[in-house]
């Protein structure tokens, strides 16, 4: 109706460009195959797309095992103790014994270390070294004691006496002279044979 | 073992779908948009055809950024224009090659069946082609669906202002013209 008004308005002559334009336009119209072939072009396009996304998402999945991996490793590797300074009494004029107890040692937290296992025990390696102390843990605590109020500043510790060992000679030993054994015979052995 | 690919794949399938509907429906609705844009370019109805459904081909590989429906009524016709003109180009420099003349009459006549309005038609395009690009552009968008100065604007991404002072350029030139 409209594409007939326009071819009678061209008819008749009109001056205007735009509106002949119009005309002209508006008289054309896309095939009904246009559409059609639009859905062809774009389903030829997108085959090939398709398999390229495939590819891509299969290549950042594998991607994304690898750093899930490769991080998970590296959370689970402990972390290293720096080494602590070696133990030195803190009052050297004092006549204290030189070995000290190992300030005590944090428990380092581990998750999951159990495929680690081997990293873990030489990072710990070094903190467990220190803890080899060979004083008795009575003397330790007692040490302990010692050197805590020390630093405090709590009373006059006494100066320790050098021990007094006495030791007594030994008796000289002799050889002892043990005389053979005699065993008397029975009376009447060896006849009832 | 099918079943799991196909649950895992139904939420893109889902979306693929929602997409096709909705590039379906910028089809069916700006379809005669690009094929007009071409044909005042081209000036035939296949070669118009070629160009906008490769302009569509195009639209929809980037079609998850022209969802919208303004935006992707002005990027297909943008499209279609270049595309038309690339096409013309290479018409143009194959016709001065196989020197067809013929074709090339046959090109410029319109489908229409008066000696007298193909005369008419003949003059009304060779006129617009001798428009600058810029305002030949103006008027084909002001004819085509009755678009108004707002819309052309729209699709052209240019201000009210601008495209009002271009569309009346553009009429005083051709009716100079056509004289």
């Amino acid at each position: 109706m409209k594409g007939r008004m326009d071819v009678e308005r061209m008819e008749a002559g009109s001056s205007d460009p735009a509106e002949l334009l119009r005309t002209e336009l508006m008289a054309v119209e896309p095939s009904p195959a246009f559409a059609a072939g639009v859905r062809m072009r774009v389903a030829a396009e997108s085959a090939p797309r398709v398999k390229l996304v495939w590819l891509g998402i299969a290549a950042t999945a594998t991607f994304g095992v690898a750093v899930a991996v490769w991080s998970w490793g590296t959370a689970n590797t402990a972390p290293v103790i720096p080494a602590a300074a070696p133990a030195v009494a803190s009052a050297p004029d004092l006549p204290v014994p030189t070995v000290s107890p190992a300030p005590p040692i944090e428990p380092v937290r581990v998750t999951r270390a159990v495929r680690r296992a081997p990293l873990v025990a030489a990072a710990v390696a070094p903190a467990e070294s220190r803890l080899e102390v060979l004083v008795p843990p009575d003397e330790a605590i007692a040490i302990r004691q010692l050197l805590l109020s020390q630093r405090r500043g709590h009373g006059v510790v006494p100066p320790v006496s050098a021990m007094q060992v006495t030791i007594e000679k030994l008796p000289e030993i002799r050889a002892l002279e043990i005389a053979p054994i005699q065993i008397p015979r029975l009376s009447g052995e060896g006849k009832d044979k | 073992m099918n079943e799991l690919v196909d649950r895992l794949a139904s939420p893109l399938v889902s979306a693929d779908e929602a997409l096709a509907r909705e590039f379906e429906a910028r089809l069916a609705d700006s379809s005669a948009l690009a094929f007009r844009v071409a044909y005042s370019v081209v000036r035939h109805k296949q070669d118009a055809e070629d160009v906008a459904q490769e302009a569509f081909a195009r639209a929809h590989r980037r079609f998850s950024a022209l969802r919208d429906r303004d935006k992707f009524r002005a990027w297909l016709m943008r499209m279609t224009w270049r595309l038309a003109l690339d096409h013309r180009r290479g018409e143009k420099r194959r016709a001065v090659r196989d020197d067809v003349a013929a074709r090339e009459a046959a090109r410029v006549a319109p489908d229409g069946p008066d000696g007298l309005a193909n005369e008419r038609s003949t003059r009304l395009w060779a006129a617009i082609d001798q428009l600058p690009e810029k305002l030949r552009v103006v008027i084909v968008l002001a004819a085509i669906e009755e678009h108004g100065i707002k819309d052309v604007a729209k699709l052209l991404g240019a201000p009210e202002g601008t495209i009002k002072s271009r569309l009346f350029d553009a009429r005083k030139k051709l009716q100079e013209m056509l004289r």
